[in-house]
């Protein structure tokens, strides 16, 4: 028993010769983000206010995940230091992270194909069964907690586009000008994936100025996606997933994050936060399969999400979850997912491919 | 060989005091599409164009109007919405927030078909609607005056308000609508029973291949928020389909998304080994315990099955073994 979270920043096919300068930042984010959820757990913070402030934290890193040039190794980068500088013990202080402007930047989300952004996400509390969905975001600074608004405060669970947008003001969550999501880089992504036609997907490869655009190696990958699930030291589940969708998208186009059952579920058993294609998560509903089997076949989590994941076609599915017990699974059948997790008896992982090596950043257990 | 099998329903909930010819009508028209969909498998047509042509009958008929008469948004606009599976391959096709296409099930087949994705809404869903050339009409045309007079009524409430299909004659209607009484206490989406009334179509089908298929069309609750989206076109809640069976769900859409109804049905035959009755019974009395809903589903041996925990269910079902039945009530 005891507290437990996990986190993600997408799945997908990341070749293991990322270089170190492009690999360090991005477990340096992973492992930045692991300590503020750490801490809110430690201050006693429920599940569900974890699992939302790992995801707001998370998401506007991604960015950072998918181009190297936004983590500026010397000059410039005073910001991004400090950012994925490593906290200590209870120096964190949730509320004053909450309101550090810092976190809440979410640039970089990818484009449709018409240029513009829409953004989604859901949350959901095992022990109620509650959840809140949004989707077609295109102003919202923090997606994840407009979902959780709409989860609290309206009779319904999932609101989209322009009537999720009016939801926002009658609220007054922080907005933005649309064109504060779209970046040079962005437009130059959306770019790329329309001269391939295709629908590219958010990928990690380092492009230097001027150098050949990589083809993008995997349709399947979704590192686009955040998520993150807890279990607090009282027992309660919650779950959150965020995403800015694939480039050159469909305008419109929904995937499986703010779908409950698809990329996010969390009931009484366990909380699970899924990322890769979404129109096979969907299909899958992997996330309520998890839950499923653990219900009706007496699983333990780890074998259900094996078992979910392994159904899926090769190169699609990740996925984080957790159990009441405690129990963490981190399961992907891509060659890669961005995660990281960590237990109150001082379990502590780091991870991008799939086996820990010694080029897969760090793995650390500590006398369960 | 396998057995072909359909049900269908026209929404859960309904006021037990509905007007005997209210019933007659709901009747024949169940009726009617069932029977479109039994001559439709009797000819060797696959499931998923059986579904999709009965919801589309469904959608069509001015009695339950998912199309011309749907529910009104605050703002007084239609939002509509559907989706479609697949049994073979669990492929699905979703949409939400139509706004002009005259048969939303139709779309989200061609969201399958056609797109990369499986689900498209709004302005998005629009323009995919005129890329594939289906048809559309203006967006007053879904709107009708009773509508006009029944979303007034919702916001005077302050209550969300399922669309109904109570016939609005003038002030009659006002003065019964502000005296309805709420003869067994049932609320549903925040509203007495007698005032509410089910919006949402469905259908699921096995065919003689023994391949499985599910829709769902609805045009939401009336009073709701600009942009919401409910249950049906959501897969596994909603809507679901696999190799084992097909299932398509009405009600309370928060609840029935809560629960992810229709996944669970199958979940429970697939992981638990229980037949469909017996699933579809476990899954009604498990996880609907708050929320008022109901459902119908095939299975692949070509059984048929329903429940709800509420006052009636529009429904028929139909069996190559020559049964059929159309019913409301227990």
């Amino acid at each position: 028993m005891g507290w437990a979270l996990a986190l993600h920043g997408g799945a997908g096919d990341v070749p293991r010769t990322l270089p170190a300068e492009s690999r360090e930042p991005r477990l340096a984010a992973l492992r930045r983000c692991l300590d503020i959820g750490t801490a809110a757990l430690r201050a006693g913070r429920s599940a569900l206010d974890v699992a939302e402030l790992v995801v707001r934290v998370l998401r506007p890193l991604l960015p950072s995940f998918l181009s190297p040039a936004t983590f500026p190794s010397a000059a410039g980068g005073a910001a991004r230091a400090r950012l994925i500088r490593p906290i200590r013990g209870r120096e964190l202080q949730v509320r004053e992270l909450e309101d550090c402007p810092h976190f809440n930047a979410g640039r970089g989300s990818v484009l449709t194909a018409a240029g513009t952004v829409e953004m989604e996400a859901c949350v959901m509390e095992g022990a109620t069964l509650r959840c809140g969905a949004v989707s077609g975001l295109s102003t919202v600074a923090n997606a994840v907690s407009l979902a959780r608004l709409v989860m609290e405060k309206t009779p319904h669970i999932y609101l989209a586009f322009d009537g999720a947008e009016a939801f926002a003001r009658e609220q007054g969550v922080e907005t933005k000008d649309p064109s504060h999501f779209i970046t040079d880089h962005n437009v130059e992504r959306l770019r790329q994936a329309k001269e391939a036609n295709r629908v590219q997907i958010d990928y990690t490869q380092p492009m230097k100025e001027g150098q050949q655009a990589p083809p993008p190696a995997d349709d399947n990958s979704q590192t686009g996606t955040v998520g993150c699930v807890a279990v607090d030291a009282a027992g309660n589940l919650a779950t959150a997933t965020s995403t800015g969708g694939l480039v050159n998208k469909m305008a419109g186009r929904i995937g499986d994050t703010p779908v409950v059952g698809a990329g996010t579920y969390a009931n009484a058993l366990c909380a699970v936060s899924a990322t890769g294609k979404g129109e096979e998560i969907i299909r899958h509903t992997v996330a309520r399969d998890v839950a499923a089997l653990m219900e009706h076949c007496s699983l333990p989590l780890s074998d259900a999400a094996a078992r979910v994941v392994a159904a899926a076609p090769r190169g699609t599915v990740g996925l984080v979850a957790v159990s009441r017990q405690g129990e963490l699974c981190m399961a992907h059948n891509t060659t890669a997912m961005f995660r990281a997790c960590a237990t109150e008896a001082g379990h502590v992982e780091v991870g991008i491919w799939a086996d820990v090596d010694a080029n897969d950043g760090e793995s650390v257990s500590v006398a369960l | 060989m396998a057995r072909w099998a359909i049900a269908i329903h026209g929404g859960a909930g309904v006021d037990p005091n509905l007007p005997e010819h209210r019933q007659e009508e709901a009747k024949r028209v169940l009726a009617r599409c069932l029977q479109v969909g039994v001559d439709l498998l009797r000819a060797g047509t696959p499931a998923l164009d059986v579904v999709e042509a009965v919801v589309r009958e469904l959608e069509t008929d001015p009695f339950f109007n998912s199309g011309r008469g749907s529910a009104l948004t605050r703002r007084g606009t239609v939002e509509m919405e559907a989706s479609i599976m697949d049994g073979r391959g669990r492929r699905c096709g979703a949409v939400s927030g139509v706004s002009t296409v005259k048969n939303p099930v139709s779309l989200a087949r061609r969201v399958m078909d056609k797109s990369p994705h499986s689900y498209l809404a709004f302005d998005g869903a629009e323009e995919f609607a005129r890329e594939q050339g289906l048809e559309t009409v203006d967006n007053s045309y879904f709107i009708t005056e009773d509508n006009v007079g029944m979303l007034k009524l919702a916001k005077e409430a302050g209550s969300i308000l399922f669309d109904y299909r109570i016939p609005l004659t003038g002030t009659d209607t006002c003065s019964a609508l502000a005296g309805a009484d709420n003869h067994n206490g049932m609320v549903m989406n925040g509203l007495p029973i007698s005032i509410y009334a089910p919006e949402t179509v469905g259908c699921a089908v096995v065919d003689a291949t023994g391949a499985c298929a599910a829709a769902t069309s609805t045009g939401g609750l009336m009073n709701k928020m600009a942009g919401r989206i409910g249950d049906s076109p959501l897969i596994g809640s909603g809507t679901y389909a696999c190799g084992a069976c097909a299932v398509s769900c009405t009600g309370e859409g928060e609840a029935i998304i809560r629960s992810t109804l229709a996944r669970d049905v199958a979940a429970v035959m697939e992981y638990k080994g229980l037949p469909l009755q017996q699933a579809v019974d476990f899954c009604v009395r498990e996880r609907l315990d708050e929320g008022f809903a109901g459902l119908i589903a095939v299975s692949s041996d070509g059984e048929v099955a329903y429940g709800f925990n509420c006052t009636g269910m529009f429904r028929g079902c139909a069996t190559e073994d020559g049964f059929m039945e159309v019913g409301i009530w227990e």
